[in-house]
């Protein structure tokens, strides 16, 4: 009896078990290649010597991500006991993906500690699979040192981008924005595209889960996300097979003057190994309006426990620290982990937007980011959004090269409309 | 060990592996064909049929990946793709490493030199040529872009890869630059063997090289000749890296090719039952090409 | 007089041609391996002129690239497989060439027609076949998987060689008295051996180069050399510097080994005109 009280006080930090219960498990993580989970990696120690429980962190460049992940459902033997993935994969997976609302309840931890967009992107159907634990919201970021040489403002809305980009170009000889209009297969188009069409007030399906983007707003609002290339030119060299990468390369290497894109990429403008800028040339807005609203669109990579794992409670001790808040703030206030230099400005609770110490250490960057997220929303949740995506992605390149917008969006419309039928809905 | 024998024995340790390491998945996957396996459902495929129905009518079920296979015009587009890329690839780049092998043929340091060379763009991996491609196409830092327009005066501002025609054309080019070389080095090895003596008798009776060439060389050489193209025919056919990287299958589908296609649905949009389908129908065009094949040189015997 | 002229011409026309082809091959790979000694900003611009570093060199050894342990795992791979294929692949070739085999065309067609499907469509039951093996993440797995990739395309190309070298000297010899053993290794192979070289070059590259069946069934201790190359395309982009690197590195080998193969081409067009 007596010593049932003593263990009570030794509370675990992070809610995690107390007394080792898990101690002597090896569990096999699959994760992207990126900074901030590098960061966590080299910090596991500290879990390890909590739990007792060993960590292996097997690391895929998200390239073949994809893949990987669809054979540890295949193999449904446990190889993995939890996965990352991106947010738009999750329902393909969902069926071998361990819900965890039970062990939220337990250990009254609410989802709601993450903004509306990352916390729907951890879920499917009703149920949560699993904590967003990198998760991007878009911001607009643009030269400071030629806006303010030519006296242009800020960009407030997308016609402000037009007005910037068209004097920009006239008067750099430079592209105006770094536009990404190419398919390749990672629907990269669709991010600012449907920015406009929630703007517009349209949306991907309707109630019925028909497609909705032939109506007369969503045809305007993609007519004016492609004719900033077709008609008022101010795009970059490449803008109809550019994809993000090729975009972000573009605004590094001094040749476009504006990018809307992830938030993290803000490190990298400034890196002097991979971008040609300074920092004090690179500054950052939230997203342009459309007809006076701002949606924009968010994307998250969850990790999530697998079915198959023959140590899920270990698994949710080890998830309940990965996305602890304190662990997400030191992860953006850090410079130095372990000996090794990692920069990461990637937080994912709402309390880490606003702290102002994560804000002081990234230019405030956090907190344009939460107001970016106030009015966002993700893709479709559904299995077959992979292959109705791809179709929207080669509809709008084609568009750009000139093609005729109602017809591209209507056949779009067609060939969806056959894949949902054929998939049930 | 008498010849009726030992034939059969050299021919049995290869046949055994082959038998062994491909025919269970090439099997398995047939069979996957005329099921549904979504890797987005369940991890195990299920039949495309319900047990309820009676026999006759479980027949079209069991053919419904394969119809719905050639119900889409995305996939005769990449037929068309395919064939073009197939086509051109194979002609450009047995013309060109037939030429330049017969030049390379003979002996001297420079030749030696040019020789050794030949293996390079073939070790390169084709993903790595494919993604140095697109790079080297870039509009803003290309060094094809740069070159190519400084030749063709038309081509100067032409953002490649956002053009249907032209990103074909790359995607060919990259498969040329590719494999030329290594055809080379085959045709040469090829040229080793045609019999010197019928050649130096044909030139002494009088013949122009370009006779000794048609009536001597080339018949000696169809054998070679023969496995470059099939060789070539089939590896355009399943080429997947180089599309992949350079252009994905773009600008739209306009180089999506069937590997591509089949690549995407079955990885991408996770349909595993109707990639398999889409593949066995590709078996096709390649059971001919092997057919014409052995007609060719088994009946030279 | 005149005829020598001519010739003169026709020789230097050759030499042309011979040096366009040489840079037409060059020039690409210059440009991508120069990326090797580059920094990475300077990768993204067309210039001729840059300061050279060799820090991508020493980069890609360290973690999370840890290229030699890829490197190692790919020649061992690549290696036994054209190990044990070339050799069963030349003996099947000869057959297939010289002999008049019962259900021959049957046999050829089967081996053939292993690779007419994509890789994609046989990944997964080749996934769950080495799972339930418990050989996933093994060399072994890899060596089966390249093995019935190459070994078709191994007998193929080796028979299109023998069947290039004329009859006439193996008949000659086993009228002489000598067994077929004999013939094949004092006759046939000396000569076939530029063929025969040229399918192992082929069959190696294609097990080093393979990608989708190494991505899928290897995790850590079996993960070869495409799937450490693709570790470069980061977040931010393809690190042009470090894939160039790397690109150098493997290119090398396959340049010593391409050398070696010369001298038996020569040695092979030699043996042919002495005959």
């Amino acid at each position: 009896m007596a010593t049932n009280v003593l263990a009570a006080e030794n509370i675990l930090p992070y809610g995690l078990k107390s007394g080792k219960p898990y101690a002597g498990t090896t569990l096999n993580i699959l994760s992207v290649v990126t900074p901030q989970f590098k960061a966590y990696e080299l910090r596991d120690e500290e879990f390890e010597s909590l739990t007792g429980i060993t960590v292996n962190w097997t690391h895929i460049p998200f390239v073949s991500l994809q893949e990987k992940v669809a054979s540890v459902g295949v193999a449904a033997d446990g190889n993995f006991d939890v996965v990352n993935y991106l947010d738009s994969w999750g329902p393909a997976n969902a069926y071998w993906l361990q819900p965890i609302d039970e062990w939220l309840n337990q250990d009254g931890i609410s989802m709601d500690r993450y903004p509306e967009a990352f916390k729907k992107s951890a879920m499917f159907k009703g149920e949560t699979l699993g904590f967003p634990l990198r998760a991007h919201p878009q911001l607009m970021f643009y030269r400071k040192d030629l806006f303010t040489k030519h006296g242009i403002s800020e960009p407030k809305t997308w016609s402000d981008v037009v007005s910037a980009g068209k004097m920009i170009k006239e008067k750099e000889g430079i592209g105006g924005l770094a536009c990404y209009y190419g398919a390749d297969g990672n629907r990269q188009n669709l991010f600012i595209w449907l920015n406009y069409l929630w703007a517009a007030g349209g949306d991907v399906f309707d109630s019925q889960m028909k497609p909705a983007w032939t109506t007369p707003a969503a045809i305007q609002a993609t007519k004016d996300y492609i004719e900033m290339h077709t008609s008022n030119d101010i795009c970059g060299e490449g803008a109809v097979s550019n994809v993000e990468q090729d975009a972000r390369i573009q605004f590094s290497q001094g040749k476009a003057a504006m990018i809307p894109v992830w938030w993290w990429a803000y490190s990298g403008f400034y890196n002097p190994n991979q971008s040609t800028l300074t920092k004090e040339q690179v500054a950052f807005t939230g997203m342009p309006s459309y007809k006076g609203e701002t949606v924009t669109y968010a994307i998250s990579m969850p990790f999530s426990i697998s079915k198959h794992s023959k140590n899920q409670e270990a698994s949710w001790e080890f998830l309940k620290w990965l996305s602890n808040p304190e662990l997400d703030r030191r992860n953006a206030i850090e410079r130095e982990v372990a000996g090794e230099a990692i920069v990461n400005n990637v937080v994912t609770h709402k309390q880490s937007l606003v702290d102002p110490e994560v804000n002081a250490a990234n230019d405030n960057i956090q907190q344009a980011a939460a107001l970016s997220l106030a009015n966002s929303d993700i893709m479709p949740q559904i299995p077959e959004w992979p292959e109705i995506g791809d179709l929207l992605s080669n509809a709008i390149q084609k568009a750009s090269t000139g093609g005729n917008v109602e017809e591209l969006m209507a056949e779009a419309g067609q060939r969806t409309e056959r894949i949902l039928r054929r998939a049930g809905y | 060990m008498r010849d009726r024998h030992l034939k059969y024995l050299f021919v049995l340790p290869a046949l055994v592996l082959v038998l062994v390491t491909s025919f269970w998945p090439l099997l398995q996957s047939f069979w996957l064909s005329f099921r549904e396996w979504k890797l987005s459902r369940a991890r195990e495929s299920r039949p495309l049929w319900e047990p309820e129905y009676d026999g006759w009518e479980t027949w079209p079920y069991l053919l419904e990946n394969y119809q719905r296979a050639l119900e889409d015009d995305l996939l005769w587009n990449s037929v068309q793709v395919t064939s073009t890329f197939m086509i051109s690839s194979v002609i450009v780049s047995v013309g060109l490493a037939l030429g330049l092998a017969l030049l390379l043929a003979r002996g001297g340091k420079f030749r030696l030199t040019v020789r050794t060379l030949l293996i390079l763009p073939f070790a390169m991996s084709p993903a790595l040529i494919g993604i140095s491609w697109r790079f080297m196409f870039q509009p803003d830092f290309g060094l094809f872009q740069a070159f190519f327009g400084a030749l063709v005066p038309g081509l100067a501002g032409v953002d490649w890869l956002g053009d249907p025609t032209l990103a074909l054309i790359a995607i060919v080019g990259s498969d040329v630059w590719h494999w030329t070389p290594y055809l080379t080095l085959v045709f040469i090895g090829g040229l080793a063997n045609v019999p010197r003596d019928a050649q130096e008798a044909a030139m002494i009776d009088g013949a122009s090289s370009w006779r000794v060439f048609v009536d001597v060389t080339l018949p000696a050489l169809i054998p070679v000749l023969a496995v470059g193209i099939i060789l070539k025919s089939i590896f355009s056919l399943k080429m997947f890296d180089q599309v992949y990287m350079l252009t994905n299958g773009g600008p739209g589908n306009a180089t999506q090719t069937l590997a591509h296609y089949i690549y995407f649905h079955g990885f991408k949009y996770y349909d595993m039952g109707y990639a398999s389908a889409v593949s066995y129908l590709l078996v096709i065009p390649m059971l001919g090409l092997t057919w014409l094949y052995m007609k060719l040189v088994f009946l030279k015997r | 007089m005149g005829n020598s002229i001519r010739k003169q011409v026709a020789d230097l026309f050759q030499f042309a041609l011979i040096l366009c082809a040489a840079v037409a091959i060059l020039v690409p790979i210059y440009w991508i391996a120069s990326g090797a000694f580059k920094q990475q900003v300077d990768v993204f611009q067309l210039k001729l002129l840059f300061t050279p570093t060799l820090a991508n060199f020493d980069e890609i050894f360290k973690s999370p690239y840890n290229l030699h342990e890829k490197l190692l795992n790919s020649t061992l791979v690549a290696g036994t497989t054209v190990i044990v294929a070339i050799p069963m692949a030349t003996m099947a070739a000869y057959s297939f060439s010289r002999f008049r085999l019962r259900f021959e065309r049957t046999m050829f067609l089967m081996i053939l027609s292993t690779q007419f499907v994509p890789a994609v469509v046989i990944v997964l039951p080749y996934f769950l076949l080495f799972r339930d093996l418990g050989l996933l993440d093994t060399r072994l797995a890899l060596v089966l998987v390249n093995l019935s990739l190459i070994l078709p395309f191994a007998i193929w190309m080796i028979k299109g060689f023998i069947d290039g070298i004329p009859l006439d000297t193996e008949e000659a010899a086993l009228v002489d008295g000598s067994s077929r053993l004999q013939v094949i290794w004092n006759i046939v192979l000396p000569m076939a051996l530029p063929g025969i070289l040229t399918a192992a070059i082929f069959c190696f590259i294609l097990a080093w180069n393979e990608f989708l069946f190494a991505v899928i069934i290897t995790n850590s201790k079996a993960v070869t050399m495409p799937v450490g190359l693709s570790l470069f395309h980061a977040e931010e982009g393809v690190l042009w510097h470090l894939i160039s690197a790397a690109g150098i590195l493997i290119m090398l080998p396959m340049f010593g080994l391409a050398m070696i193969i010369q001298k038996h081409f020569v040695q092979g067009m030699t043996l042919g005109a002495v005959r």
